[in-house]
This record gives structure tokens, sequence and C-alpha cells, in this order.
């Protein structure tokens, strides 16, 4: 969209002027629906035959509302360089630094050659000396003036920021400076007057209803200037809860676009971002606790940036020191729930290992090895053999020997494991005991490797398996008979051999061996509870060709 | 050269048995007197002055531990007799004296004798003995008992609280003491293993027997180990991970 809006900025003598005057300043008509805001104003040109200049500023959106202070600056500094001008004018404000349009309306093409116009900068620097008027408009935007069908455009002109430029037309020959046009590139930026926060919300409303009443905004009186200033104040600390705060500027403005803020704080930096309301305050809403900057600026001179630092300060449970204590508060909270939670789940885990240990070792406690009941009462026999032999010193032996068995498995009862050397004891005595009733020959041999006083088997295992090689292998044979037993070194493994060259046996199912079950189920419990110190069980049994077990008790070295 | 022995048990018949099993196995060995209760054997010590003295540890009224107590010194040598006391046995291994077991292992009986004829050449007081009485004198003062460890010169006695830790070597036993001194005693240490598992210590490898209070941490990598104030690191095995565990939660 064509952005070239004409603001025919008045001249304030003017007897003509349909425009709305506010005090010194110019202002006009405001049409919402083009944002076009005409201005005209009307010297009492009869006399003369050049109405006036007119001249086209950009269209800012601003309202005009400048201290008098600085005009007064311009206008005396014009007005004292008036020279031969007929009449002084009061200076327009350019905000953009976009260049100005100057018009003279009643310079028609057929006046022209009798005319002449010069522009100055600063009433100084002449940027156009005296020169012929020679392009001309259509008089288009004056309806009201429609006697002439064309007027002189003298060009478009432009300086810096704070300096003006004036226009001027006279006749040729003539000294006299029959009218005159001058506009100031003015540099501004937002002013913000007051800061108002939630609490002072109705503070903000009295200031913002009173701004377009004329008294107000011109603080005519003493008190009335007292109460506005009461009102407007420029505060930078606000308590936590006072985190929504309304920045007033003095600038009224047309729409949001014009002015342009940035926020910079804790969360960061907001980029520049127009205005969130087409008037002339700033909101910011919900801000938390933190040091603040904010920066505000007109959309035409983004150079000029005004600043406005404030600070909203933290409640108390938004101090640093707050959160660094409740959040290592929470953490240990949790760390103490997780720790407990932890905890009773091993204690739950441990108690289920515990329990099926437990239940684990009282089968493993009822079905222990202990010598059978036959076995015992046919030693107590021989020894009565012995007696009646009057072999005393065979008898005293064998009584003592059965007494040191009797007592180990009694004894086994309370010791999970034994040494293998107080096993293999065990097992000789066994095996002499037996061969007093059976008179077969045995050999036990262990491996010099074997460290048989540390390694460690559980008590009585094996006894029960010899038994079997007595009972169901060699007793038949009598003399013939031979059981060997050989405990070797394989890895970290040992290894127990157990033959014997009886008459074998079918080792298939239905085979209900007492003393193998026995072996099989204590096994398999005892692996239960030992991790990786398994034991592994094999026998090997053909009728005819003896009987041969195997036990390899795992990683038990 | 001969030795004299009072009997002291309170079955006449143990008496006859043993006196019989000495005729035979042991001849050299003179039974002076037999004794069935402990005040009969306190007054038969006093009158033969024996060298050596057969004791049943368990008797009605005061036990052979009782009888000893009453003496006023121990000049002669004692081998304990009993059927089953798992108490009395625990001490008498804890001083290293010899015992018998019902029924008398002949061959035991033999050895058992053999070295008391070997000690009692000089007649001296049983530094043994009376270390074996201290102990029982002070049952619950665990850290005043002295365990009496037989090496190949001398029986040393030695506070368990100085006994670092114990390592197997077949049938041997390396006692590493406190004050760096290393003892070699000629018995396994699963012997040990049994005597001394009350005063704190554990067997947490097949040839380590550890005292807790020397341990420092147990350092679960490598398989797990415990490091000890010597700065050495006993291996754990992994069957007796469990049992350590237990142990020092137990509180070293």
């Amino acid at each position: 969209m064509k952005k070239e809006i004409f603001i025919l900025l008045s001249v304030f003598l003017s007897a003509h002027a349909r425009a709305q005057l506010i005090g010194s300043f110019a202002s006009g008509d405001f049409d919402k629906g083009d944002k076009h805001v005409y201005y005209r104003n009307c010297i009492g040109c009869k006399e003369f035959l050049i109405d006036y200049i007119p001249n086209t500023v950009g269209y800012t959106g601003m309202f005009a509302e400048e201290k008098s202070k600085f005009l007064d600056s311009v206008c005396r500094a014009h007005i004292a360089k008036n020279g031969n001008r007929v009449r002084s004018t009061l200076p327009g404000i350019n905000y953009d630094s976009a260049g100005v349009q100057f018009f003279v309306q009643g310079l028609t093409p057929a006046k022209a050659p009798d005319f002449e116009y010069r522009v100055l900068e600063d009433d100084q620097r002449e940027l156009v000396p005296w020169s012929p008027v020679t392009r001309f408009v259509e008089t288009e935007f004056d309806a009201t003036y429609p006697t002439d069908p064309e007027m002189a455009s003298l060009g478009t002109f432009k300086t810096g920021w704070g300096h003006y430029l004036s226009v001027d037309v006279r006749k040729k020959g003539s000294d006299t400076i029959i009218t005159t046009s001058t506009v100031v590139w003015k540099e501004t930026s937002p002013v913000i007057l007051g800061v108002f926060s939630n609490k002072s919300l109705n503070d903000f409303l009295t200031v913002f209803k009173k701004q377009w009443q004329h008294e107000f905004v011109t603080s005519s009186t003493s008190e009335e200037r007292k109460k506005k200033d009461s009102l407007l104040l420029l505060r930078n600390d606000f308590l936590s809860g006072d985190n929504n705060l309304i920045f007033y500027l003095d600038n009224k403005i047309a729409s949001k676009e014009i002015v342009e803020y940035k926020l910079t704080g804790p969360g960061g930096t907001t980029p520049w971002k127009p205005n969130d309301f087409d008037f002339n305050f700033i909101w910011l809403k919900d801000l938390p606790p933190g040091k603040y900057m904010l920066q505000v600026r007109f959309s035409v001179q983004r150079h000029k940036v005004t600043d406005y630092p404030f600070e909203i300060r933290p409640a108390w449970h938004q101090t640093a020191a707050f959160k660094i204590i409740s959040g290592s508060l929470i953490t240990a909270f949790f760390a103490f729930i997780f720790v407990l939670f932890r905890l009773w789940r091993q204690q739950q885990k441990l108690l289920a290992v515990e329990l099926k240990n437990a239940r684990t070792e009282s089968r493993l406690g009822m079905i222990r090895s202990q010598l059978n009941p036959h076995f015992v009462f046919n030693a107590l026999n021989s020894i009565q053999g012995l007696m009646n032999k009057k072999d005393i010193p065979a008898a005293n032996k064998y009584l003592a020997r059965f007494g040191h068995l009797v007592r180990d498995s009694l004894m086994g009862k309370n010791a999970d494991s034994v040494s293998l050397d107080q096993e293999i004891h065990l097992l000789d005595t066994y095996l002499q005991l037996e061969q007093l009733r059976f008179n077969f020959r045995y050999k036990i041999e262990t491996d010099p490797d074997l460290p048989i006083f540390e390694t460690e088997i559980p008590s009585l295992l094996l006894q029960p398996l010899v038994e079997n090689a007595v009972k169901h292998g060699v007793s038949t044979l009598y003399e013939n008979g031979e059981i060997g037993l050989l405990f070797k070194k394989q890895g970290k493994d040992m290894v127990a051999e157990l033959s014997d060259n009886g008459p074998g046996f079918d080792f298939a199912p239905p085979f209900e061996g007492y003393g193998f079950r026995l072996t099989t189920e204590r096994i398999s419990l005892f692996n239960e509870l030992s991790g990786d110190r398994t034991i592994y069980f094999q026998v090997n049994s053909d009728p005819g060709k003896g009987t041969h077990v195997l036990v390899i008790f795992k990683n038990c070295l | 050269m001969r030795l004299s022995a009072v009997i002291i048990d309170d079955e006449q018949n143990n008496i006859d048995n043993l006196r019989s099993l000495l005729a035979e196995y042991c001849p050299q060995v003179d039974v002076v007197a037999g004794a069935g209760n402990a005040a009969e054997g306190k007054s038969s010590i006093l009158q033969y002055s024996p060298d050596l003295v057969f004791l049943d540890i368990q008797m009605p009224g005061k036990n052979g531990f009782d009888l000893l107590q009453s003496l006023p010194n121990y000049d002669f040598e004692v081998i304990f007799v009993t059927a089953y006391d798992q108490y009395g046995i625990q001490a008498v291994k804890f001083a290293a004296i010899d015992y018998l077991l019902k029924p008398i292992d002949t061959d035991e009986l033999k050895r058992a004798v053999e070295k008391v004829f070997l000690k009692s050449r000089q007649k001296k007081q049983n530094l043994q003995l009376e270390n074996l009485l201290q102990l029982l004198h002070h049952r619950q003062k665990k850290e005043e008992h002295r365990l009496a460890l037989p090496t190949a010169k001398e029986i040393r006695y030695v506070r368990t609280a100085d006994i670092v830790r114990c390592e197997s070597s077949n049938s041997y036993t390396s006692f590493y003491l406190y004050n760096g001194e290393k003892l070699l005693v000629s018995r396994p240490v699963y012997e040990y293993e049994e005597v001394l598992k009350d005063y704190g210590f554990i067997r947490c490898h097949q040839s380590h027997l550890v005292n807790l209070k020397y341990v420092k941490s147990w350092v679960k990598e490598d398989g797990g180990y415990l490091y000890l104030e010597d700065k050495t690191e006993i291996p754990v095995s992994r069957n007796k991970r469990e049992l350590v565990r237990m142990t020092i939660e137990r509180g070293i």
C-alpha cells in the first residue's frame, strides 16, 4: 500500500482553519478509515496572489504533542531570521526521515513566470537559490479552493535530524517574501511519563481518561500539575505480585505499529515488536521476578531508542536461597522415598530368597543323608562277630571306627559341608566296616594336586552311593569284589569316580534306587542354593559290566 | 621310663576298659588309681602326683574342668576322654590339648600317650592346661582367650585379636599375626575354622580364614576380595559371598 499520506501542516495564523487547534500545536481531523490526515490552512491570501505553501510530510501516525520549548527555540530562530518575509510561520514537524514535498497553491502556470522560490536550510544555507517555478500539479487535494486547476510543485527536499527547511516565494524583482513554509526534521523517541502496576490501575485510568482534555495536558494550574505529577510516577522497583505493568507514553499514536518495544529480562530478550494496543501505553503482563530493560522506539525512527530499566523483586518463595533449600528438600525427600522403596523392595526380595532358601534348606535337612539303619545294625553285628571270634584288636578297632562314623553322621546334621579330607576319612571308615562283612577289596585314591584339606563338599553326599556300590555291586562277590573311588582335579572342578565290578543293573525307568533318588534330590536342592558351584551326577550301569558313578563338583576348587 | 596315670570317669566300666586298653596297647603306662568322681579324682592326683590324667569331662556333680580348677598346680599332662560334649571339646581343641572320644580308638590312644611320653621327660608346669583353665574361667572375656598354636618348636599362646588371618597349605595352616609374625601349625585350616568361628573369624575362601576385625573393606570388583589392614587382599569365593555379606552386615 502506498504509504505516502499527506499531512498538510497547518499554519497557525490561518483564519479559515478547519482544523482543531490544540495550544500552539497543529492538529487536525483524523480519518480513521484511511488513516489519512489532512490538514489545511489558509493564509489571508486574497491580498496576495499566492495563497500559501502546503507541504507534504510523511504520515507517521504520531500526534504531534511537542513541548512548546522545542518549537519555541526553532520558532525563535526562524522568526529572528525572518528577514523580508511578510509573516512568520510556525514550522511543521516531520518525524520521518523522508523528504517533504512543497506546493504553492494559487501559483498557476499563468502566474508562474512572475514568481521565484528558494529553499533555505536553518535559514542560513541556500539549498536552492532563487529559481523560477517550472513544475505544476493538479490541485486535486483541496476541493475548497477549486479556482485553479493547477498549482506549482516546487519539489521534494530533506535535511538532517534537528534541522529545518524553509521554502520562500517572492515576486520577481521584489525583496518581499510573500509566503513561506517551514518543516523541522525532529528526532524523537517515546517518552515514558509514568509506570503503573496492577495496584495503581485506577491512577492509570484517571490519567488516560484525561489525556485528551486540553487542561490536563497543558496543566495550566499548578494544582492540576501537581495532581498530574502525583499520578505520573516513574517507578523502577516492584514487588513480586506487582508484575503487570503499564508504561504510559506521552506520544499519542494512531495505531500499534507506530510504537515498537523490546524487553530484556530473566527469560531472555524478546525481539523488537509492535505495541499490543493502538494506544500510547505498553502493557507487560505477568512478569516473573528479575531485572528488566524495556526499550521503546518509534517505527519511523528505529535508531532512537528510549531505555527504561526496572526490576521485579522475587517473593520469598522465589528467592534463590529458598529455591535451593526447597529444591534440595524436595530432592532429599524423593531420594529418601526412593531409598526407602529400594530398601523395602530389597527386603522383600531378600525375604523371598531367604524364605526359599530356608525351605530348600529344611528339605535338605530332612533328606540329608543319614546312616542307613540297615548298615548300622549290620555293622554292630559284625563287631559282635569279631568279639565272638575273640579278635579283640579288630573288635576294638572297628568299634572305634563305627563310633567315628556315627559321630560324623550325627555332626553332619550341623555342618552343611565338610572338607574332602573328612569325607574321605568317613568313606574309608565306612568301607572298612563293610569290608568286615563282605570281604571285598577297595581303593580310595586322590589326585595329589587336589587340596583335600581345603576343598569342601556337602557332607555325606557320597556315602549313599558308596553304600549302593557295596550293596548292589560287590556284596555278592565277596573277595572278588572291587570298589574304586577316585578323586581328581579337572580344571576348577573336582571329579569323583566311583566304580564297582558288580553285576550292574538296568538304569532305566522304572528304576527305583533309594540311594540314587536321595542323592539326585539332594544334589538338585543343593544346586538351587549354591550358584555356580553346582554338582553334576551321572550313573552308567549295564547289566554285567559293573556300575560307574560320576559326580562332578563344578567350580569347587 | 614309665608313666604313672590316674583315670577319672564316673563309670567304673569305662575305667576298667581304659585300664585294659592301656595294658594292651600302652604297656609303659602304670594306672596308679581310678576315680569315680571329681572329689576322688582330686585326692588321687594330690596323693599320687601322676604324670598323666585321663579325665572324663562330663561327670555328675563337678565335671572334669571343675576338678582341674580346684587343683593348686598342674605338673601333669591331661588327656580328656568324652563321649559327646560339643562345648567342652571346643575348649580343649582351642587349648590344643589331646582328647579321646568314646569308644576309644586304640590308634588314637597310642598316639596321645606317645605325645605325653615325649613331653613329660621334664616335669614342669603344664602351661597348656593353665591356658585352658584360664579361658574356661573367663568364658565371656573372649578377647582374653589365647589360642594354643603348636608349632614345630613350641606351643605359642596367641590372643585371637592378634591373629589377622590364617592361610591353608594342605594339612598345614599359617597364622599371620598383627605384629607381622607368621606361625606355621601342622593342622588343617578347617579345624581352626571350627574353633575360631565364634571369635569373629570367617572362612571367606577355601584357603583363607580371616579375622573380621582386620577387614578394612570388601572390594567387590575382580570377583571380590577383602582388603585387610595389613594391606593384603584375600579373595572371596563365589559361594562364600552370601556368608561374607551376612557376617559383615551383622557388624564387623
